[in-house]
């Protein structure tokens, strides 16, 4: 499941579109459009709305380990060198209310480029004026410091120092959005992808002007998406009737919850290891077996361990 | 037996390991910085306050960093030498200390402990090796002192980034009251093959039987650490071997007992410094993570026993598979010179 988050309609539009995505009138507190395997929230401008909307939309889709949140809309960018529609991945974002920095995990190879952002509470007008991070410490971040000459630590075409909060695009949401997702989410799941809109200096583009800028990287982002793992990290190891002789033997064994635990471990064990679950513990299932109380479950317990331990022939 | 890489996407969908270098501030002004940036030169670095800001976040998938690892520049503060733990073995040293120049591995290992201890899959490089050094000098000042400097990591296997190996090994020249231990799974003895051999340098090789081997993603085969063993051992380096951790596997006798042969058809039983031998042990709380981040790893479901928060094997099975292994080496190396891991140690 892809899971969106993005301030305004026209910054959706491209990715309602993409995706097939279709409002769900029963939801009321935000406009969320849905299909099978997407969803996205219209969460509002600013902070406070970001983080709402995002944890009302992780809230009524509860993600699994396989699933992506994505926030996905325009920014500011602090250097006219880098053009109008350039989309990146935040690799770094600061939260100027507090100058928190946070790190999202990269770890799939993407086709963008990637980004430091810093998420203000109101629109940047003058980001000339935002403030430089503190270097006393610090190398001159303008000097190379790899032998090969190259400048690593510049994101985009500025060197890290000379921009402000060390990040080169600034916008409302990301750093909101991301504090909210990480109570669902793992680091690696929350993706931030911005679109450069415009320079801070001369207002946000029209309506219409956003949707047509973000069309090209929506289609970029949805492609790629569709393309990334959606690794398992919580795999099954049981089947649908191994599933159904645990449930058997933990009653007629009358186990506690504890033991109940315990069972279900050791048949992850036996599973791992090429045995049927369902095929071990069928003596359990059996009519005419009985166990009188939990302190003979418990021993039977004992003696599945036993013989799963190695101890003894399965 | 199965593990998680049967749902593990694949490797090329990841950005390459070390594309993404995390670097304090106060960590690039260090000399070393440039050094290590230089063997990433298309690597993109990340400017950060402090190390614990990327490397202590909460919700980190250790498993799925270590497909895609970042590295990680520091500067260490505060305690930068530990006693020894009471996991680890002394080989009959006293003044035992450890010390960890790097947190985290490049091999990634099913077993291994550190999946529980760190809640990255990150590698942390800590620069200020010569803060270390000054530790280990005020200690000398007291006693001898026996460290071991790659048990968090593999010091040997990074040796081409870090070249910390080749410092070590200098500081050690410079105190023969320091005995060091370099524990590796590496083949990469090569990278300080130049060297002149130190009898107060000990290049441990950790040793398993290629069944267990298969366990170990990305690290040199059984046959190749073998080699890389011989030649250390070759050229005058104090050589140990451990067998550490043992897995209760499937036929494990057997398998011990026919790896135990290939190794000491490999290398000169009489020539090994010593042998350490250890069953698989560890932390419930290490465990109960671990398990949380590799669900379907097979050796980690096992039903361990569990006394006083640490985890192990059936004490009857292990100490039976310890006894084959301990008579099976000591046709080979003297017994006085077999160190064998005890729970009760």
């Amino acid at each position: 499941m892809l899971l969106f988050a993005a301030a305004l309609y026209p910054e959706a539009a491209p990715l309602i579109d993409f995706l097939h995505l279709k409002k769900d009138p029963a939801f009321r507190a935000f406009d969320l459009f849905t299909s099978a395997d997407a969803a996205l929230i219209i969460t509002g401008c600013g902070p406070a709305n970001a983080a709402a909307g995002t944890a009302c939309l992780l809230t009524a889709r509860p993600p699994k380990s396989s699933d992506s949140f994505v926030n996905f809309g325009i920014c500011g960018c602090c250097s006219r060198d880098t053009a109008i529609g350039t989309p990146y991945l935040a690799c770094r974002i600061t939260d100027a209310g507090d100058g928190r920095t946070y790190y999202p995990d990269l770890l799939y190879a993407s086709p963008f480029a990637e980004a430091g952002i810093t998420s203000f509470s109101k629109p940047v007008s003058n980001p000339a004026a935002l403030p430089r991070l503190p270097e006393s410490s610090a190398p001159d971040p303008g000097q190379p410091i790899a032998p090969s000459g190259r400048k690593q630590w510049a994101y985009g075409t500025l060197p890290y120092g000379t921009l402000p909060y060390g990040n080169l695009l600034f916008d409302m949401e990301a750093a909101a959005c991301y504090q909210s997702a990480r109570h669902f989410l793992m680091q690696h799941q929350m993706i931030f992808c911005k679109v450069v809109s415009d320079y801070g200096t001369s207002g946000r583009p029209a309506p219409g002007a956003v949707a047509d800028l973000l069309k090209e990287p929506a289609a970029s982002l949805t492609a790629w998406l569709s393309g990334l793992p959606a690794p398992d990290l919580s795999p099954d190891p049981f089947t649908e009737s191994d599933h159904e002789a645990i449930r058997t033997a933990s009653e007629r064994l009358k186990l506690s919850e504890a033991m109940h635990a315990q069972l279900i471990r050791l048949m992850t064990y036996a599973s791992l290891t090429g045995h049927s679950p369902a095929k071990l513990l069928a003596f359990f299932a059996a009519p005419e077996f009985t166990c009188t109380s939990k302190k003979e479950g418990k021993r039977y317990l004992e003696q599945l361990k036993y013989r799963l331990s190695g101890q003894a022939d399965l | 037996m199965n593990s998680l890489n049967t749902v593990c996407p694949a490797r090329q969908t990841f950005n390459p390991p070390f594309s993404r270098i995390y670097a304090e501030r106060e960590a690039l002004a260090h000399p070393r910085a440039a050094q290590v940036l230089s063997a990433f030169p298309a690597s993109r670095v990340i400017v950060i306050d402090h190390y614990k800001d990327v490397f202590n976040r909460t919700h980190q998938s250790f498993y799925l960093q270590k497909q895609s690892q970042a590295l990680i520049l520091a500067v260490k503060k505060g305690t930068l030498i530990y006693p020894g733990a009471p996991f680890c073995q002394d080989f009959g040293n006293s003044h035992f200390y450890y010390t960890s120049s790097v947190m985290n591995c490049i091999y990634d290992c099913e077993y291994c402990y550190l999946q529980g201890m760190y809640p990255s899959g990150n590698l942390v490089l800590f620069l200020n090796l010569e803060d270390i050094f000054g530790e280990v000098r005020a200690l000398l000042a007291r006693h001898p002192v026996y460290l071991c400097v790659s048990y968090d990591t593999d010091l040997l296997a990074l040796e081409g980034i870090t070249g910390l190996v080749r410092d070590w090994i200098a500081f050690a020249g410079e105190h023969p009251d320091l005995t060091l231990e370099i524990r590796t799974k590496s083949a990469a003895f090569s990278r300080i093959a130049d060297l002149a051999p130190l009898q107060n340098v000990i290049l441990a090789w950790t040793l398993s039987p290629e069944a267990a081997a298969r366990h170990e993603h990305r690290v040199p085969s059984p046959a190749l650490r073998l080699q890389s063993a011989l030649h250390a051992l070759r050229a005058g380096w104090p050589v140990r071997l451990c067998f550490d951790p043992l897995l209760l596997l499937p036929d494990a006798r057997n398998l011990y007992r026919t790896f135990i042969e290939e190794v000491f058809r490999t290398l000169p039983g009489d020539q090994i410094l010593d042998i350490g031998i250890g069953p698989f042990r560890i932390s419930t709380e290490y465990l109960k993570r671990i398990r949380r981040s590799r669900p379907a790893c097979a050796i980690l479901s096992y039903p361990f026993e569990v006394t006083d928060g640490s985890a192990s094997y059936d004490r009857t099975a292990m100490h039976a598979l310890m006894d084959e292994v301990c008579s099976l080496i000591a046709k080979y190396v003297n017994p006085d010179k077999i160190y064998r891991y005890e729970e009760d140690n």
